[in-house]
């Protein structure tokens, strides 16, 4: 008599749990779906305005190009431009040469290794506000130097080494040192090992991490205000006209959407290297 | 005859790598982790546009609190640290169900290009949005005026403080979900498994294995948040307008002033604090986490 | 790239003398020496920690010695050649293949080094795989092989570069039973064919055994014994030998006597007359081990006839094991257990007598005091 009881008790007890595990669920995918909408929502928003008639008024209007239009009409917006695209590729090569000087030993020096990655990675835990500001109190005015296109490049770059260096980090941690063994003893000497074994199984790495550096760079801007030094770049642009209050704003939707765009193709581009290299 | 031969070991690691990342690394500590050190000495000297004057001074410091700025650090920093909350709130299921819940793997692609691609954004084209929208003519004033829900636009929509807590969430979440889901998807389902076949419930299981596995990378997730959001200007500036000051735009107001002692000596500050707050969750946090360390969680 | 003298065919083609290293605190090689002729079939074998690796890998170049006093490839010294420019070629045990090259890719890789034009390079790749019985691979990658192809693959890439000497690190470890067996019978055919002097390092005595005109046995860093099989087997130098070679049957004890022709040990209250290998004298009193082989081992129901040479000791059966073909019976004796080996399962009585004759009972000193050159 007790057993069933006590069997009844049990269903209970699972049949509320798993109601209590399907809650849980819904819960996580409606954070989730709001998570998505924060994060996306506004960009979806800027590309609908951006076609808008009437953006300012927050609403989607009537459907129409003359944003675009008048865009492209005003090139105010291209030299910044050619100038973010400039630094960028700047950037990106620095770090993929970079990256991968310090990422194919790193995983080796163990943990000498684990402190330099540490000493690597401390710049993240800075606000960019305050990087920028340190670099030019440093630069400018202990030592003197002027700021200008190489403070830039070197804020962006410092920015975005971490990030490169992971992404060569994960591929390289991977890298089987045996084969370069088999190759010397086949006959290779250093720079022919490096060139046929190395390079080439680094490859999604080091793609990536040049992928990494260029887009850092091309939307960076807490660092970029301070160590301007009479350059502007794209994202400086952009900030300067969305604060302020001219009609000439919505301009800015569109150049963002096409940039968003932009970025949004050649982050799919790099993961999939990633994912070609091995994925997690 | 003896020839004792004793050059160099043959490493089982690249050579020649030695040598470029300690030389990289000195050129790193010089040109980077020096100037961020050598900040926290210019706040106790007096700096101008002419250059040092070496006297020691609390002078800097003093400034701070005199005029608003310290309300205005505190200001930042309360608010970073609600919205840091709620991020990690909103994250954790999130990432949890997208770590253990989804199964098909198109979908993790899409999921993990998804929470990538944020970082890769301008910022400012992600925040300006909000103006017309939240606006006194946008469309949630105007759709809550016609359904006859408020008489007026609601001015607190804009230019406020719950709009810059509102405002900072967008993009930040991908901050707080990305640490959060590499560890999550690091633990081995069979760990899960075992718990259950243990007999403990779904909920003792999130509590003793997983949220202890998965503290390196709540831990990085907060600080990966809190840190940058102290440092934002866009938000505050284009959703908080002149009503609410932050930090980044201190500064900004600071250095153009080339009032750099002050400047100074608020890096320092915040410097400060960031390592004293990054102190108490790692230790608050090891008490849940059986001491992860944090290297390891980032190098994961 | 490997500048070789002009050898004449009756110098050895390696030369090792008194090499040590040291990795940190731990002695992994103690004054080793090793001559192998041009040609020759050798095998390093010992158990893990032994130091036969690290000697391989020196021969290799991917090791540097800590000391070393010559070390001569062909006639030339090497000791201050890299790797790289030394004509030997290593076959790994993890294979070594390059995952981002084709079968064929890898093969010719060697080649490329070495600068030889492609049609070159594609011709004697063909061969090579022609030579391990996978023609038709060439165009395949790595990952779509089975373990005995990727095994043959390194052979083949070895090999291409016809080195002076081919190393394989146990490249037979990771196949399974089978597939072992017929690698082994295939590496003897290619060596004979070829001529190539090999140098195989293996910690299976068995392997050693079919493989090799010549083992050369390590253990801590030295050379314990360095000869043919049957010298191992039927003359080991060291109880250690005697073990490792799996002889079943080893018994420590004291010389009594030693008069010409016989010499008896004391087991354990028994007196056991015995051999001793060539080269030692025993003295009176001196502790020594004794090694019988269990195919020399009888079991009778009765003692054996008095006259000299054959050892008899009462026994009782305690265990028989089913071998497949042919079954290994324990016996209880006063001198240890002892394991005989029979091929016919006959009946066993209740108790009885262990006989083997003395000239199969082997007696070597516990302590060799002289290390082998």
């Amino acid at each position: 008599m007790t057993d069933a009881l006590a069997g009844a008790a049990l269903m209970r007890v699972a049949r509320r749990e798993s109601a209590m595990l399907r809650l849980a669920k819904a819960m996580a995918i409606a954070f989730g779906c709001l998570g998505v909408l924060l994060m996306y929502g506004p960009v979806a928003w800027l590309a609908l305005m951006s076609v808008s008639e009437r953006p300012l008024t927050g609403k989607p209007g009537p459907f129409t190009l003359a944003w675009y239009e008048k865009l492209f009409a005003d090139p105010r917006w291209l030299d910044p431009l050619l100038t973010s695209l400039g630094i960028a590729t700047i950037v990106s090569i620095l770090c993929m040469i970079t990256a991968t000087a310090v990422g194919r030993t790193l995983p080796h020096i163990g943990r000498t290794g684990a402190w330099l990655l540490l000493v690597f990675l401390v710049v993240l835990f800075v606000p960019g506000v305050m990087l920028g500001v340190d670099f030019i109190m440093f630069y400018r005015l202990f030592l003197g130097v002027r700021t200008g296109l190489w403070s830039l490049i070197f804020a962006h770059f410092v920015w975005a080494f971490p990030f490169a260096l992971l992404g060569v980090l994960v591929v390289a941690g991977r890298f089987d040192t045996r084969l370069l063994e088999s190759a010397m003893d086949l006959g290779a000497g250093r720079w022919r090992r490096f060139r046929d074994i190395e390079m080439p199984l680094l490859f999604p790495g080091i793609l990536s991490a040049g992928f990494f550096g260029f887009l850092l760079s091309l939307n960076e801007l807490p660092r970029s205000i301070y160590l301007r030094g009479g350059t502007t770049t794209l994202p400086l642009f952009q900030w300067a006209e969305a604060s302020s209050h001219t009609t000439m704003v919505p301009l800015i939707y569109g150049l963002s959407t096409l940039i968003t765009i932009a970025s949004l193709g050649l982050t799919i581009i790099a993961l999939r290297q990633l994912f070609k290299g091995g994925a997690a | 005859m003896s020839g004792i031969t004793n050059w160099r070991s043959l490493l089982r690691r690249p050579p020649t790598g030695d040598w470029a990342v300690f030389t990289f690394s000195i050129v790193w500590c010089l040109g980077v982790l020096l100037p961020m050190a050598g900040v926290v000495l210019f706040s106790f000297v007096r700096v101008s546009a002419e250059g040092l004057d070496l006297n020691f001074t609390l002078n800097a410091y003093r400034e701070i609190f005199l005029t608003g700025r310290w309300e205005v650090t505190a200001r930042t920093i309360r608010i970073a640290a609600t919205v840091t909350a709620i991020l990690l709130l909103i994250s954790f299921p999130f990432a949890l169900w997208l770590a253990k819940g989804l199964r098909s793997t198109t979908w993790k692609i899409v999921i993990w290009t998804l929470l990538t691609a944020p970082f890769f954004l301008s910022d400012t084209a992600r925040v300006v949005i909000w103006r017309p929208v939240l606006g006194l003519m946008g469309p949630i004033n105007s759709g809550l005026m016609e359904l006859g829900l408020i008489e007026r636009p609601l001015t607190w929509l804009l230019f406020s403080e719950p709009a810059v807590h509102f405002g900072l969430l967008g993009p930040f979440l991908p901050n707080m979900v990305w640490p959060i889901f590499l560890s999550l998807i690091l633990i081995d389902d069979d760990l899960i498994e075992a718990s259950k076949d243990i007999g403990a419930s779904p909920w003792q299981t999130l509590r003793h294995v997983i949220l202890p596995l998965s503290m390196p990378g709540i831990l990085a997730g907060i600080i990966f948040s809190f840190v940058p959001m102290l440092g934002d200007d866009v938000v505050a500036k284009v959703i908080g307008g002149q009503q609410v000051l932050m930090l980044g735009g201190a500064m900004l107001d600071l250095i153009t002033a080339l009032n750099y002692s002050v400047a100074a000596a608020m890096s320092a500050l915040i410097l400060a604090i960031i390592a004293a707050l990054q102190l108490l969750i790692v230790l608050a946090l090891r008490r849940i986490g059986k001491g992860a360390s944090l290297v390891e969680g980032l190098r994961k | 790239m490997a500048a070789t003298n002009s050898n004449r065919l009756d110098e050895p083609i390696l030369v090792v003398r008194d090499t040590t290293k040291r990795f940190g605190n731990v002695l992994a090689l103690d004054r080793v020496s090793l001559t192998v002729p041009r040609g020759d079939f050798v095998t390093l074998l010992g158990p893990s920690g032994s130091g036969k690796t690290t000697l391989l890998r020196i021969v290799a170049g991917l090791e540097t010695p800590s000391e070393i006093v010559d070390l001569k490839i062909s006639g030339q010294d090497v000791r201050e050649i890299p790797a790289n420019h030394r004509n030997v070629a290593t076959v790994f045990q993890h294979y070594g293949l390059f995952p981002h090259m084709s079968v064929g890719k890898n093969i010719e890789y060697g080649l490329l080094v070495r600068k030889r034009p492609p049609a070159e390079r594609r011709r004697r790749a063909m061969e090579a795989l022609e030579m391990v019985r996978l023609p038709d691979k060439y165009d395949r990658r790595v990952h779509q092989l089975s373990g005995g192809e990727r095994q043959r693959i390194a052979l083949a890439r070895a090999l291409v570069t016809e080195p002076d000497i081919l190393l394989l690190d146990e490249p037979l470890g990771a196949l399974d039973e089978r597939l072992r067996r017929d690698m082994q019978v295939e590496l003897l055919r290619l060596q004979k064919s070829l001529g190539t002097t090999f140098i195989l390092v293996t910690h299976s005595q068995e392997e050693a055994l079919t493989m090799s005109g010549r083992i050369v046995l390590l253990n801590k860093g030295r050379i314990i014994q360095d000869g043919s099989p049957q010298d191992l087997f039927d003359r080991p130098q060291s109880r250690f030998v005697a073990d490792f070679m799996g002889i079943e049957n080893v018994l420590e004890g004291r010389v009594s006597s030693c008069k010409s022709g016989e010499t008896i040990v004391a087991v354990s209250g028994a007196d056991i007359v015995g051999q001793p290998i060539p080269g030692f004298s025993p003295s009176v009193g001196e502790s020594v081990f004794l090694a019988i082989r269990a195919e020399r081992l009888r079991i009778s129901s009765g003692a054996a006839p008095a006259n000299a040479g054959i050892n008899s000791v009462r026994c009782k059966p305690r265990l028989r094991i089913y071998k497949g073909n042919h079954y290994d019976t324990e016996l209880e004796t006063q001198v240890g257990t002892l394991v005989c080996r029979q091929v016919d399962a006959g009946a066993l009585p209740e108790t009885g007598f262990a006989l083997w004759d003395s000239r199969h009972c082997v007696i070597g000193p516990m302590n060799p005091s002289t290390r082998q050159t």
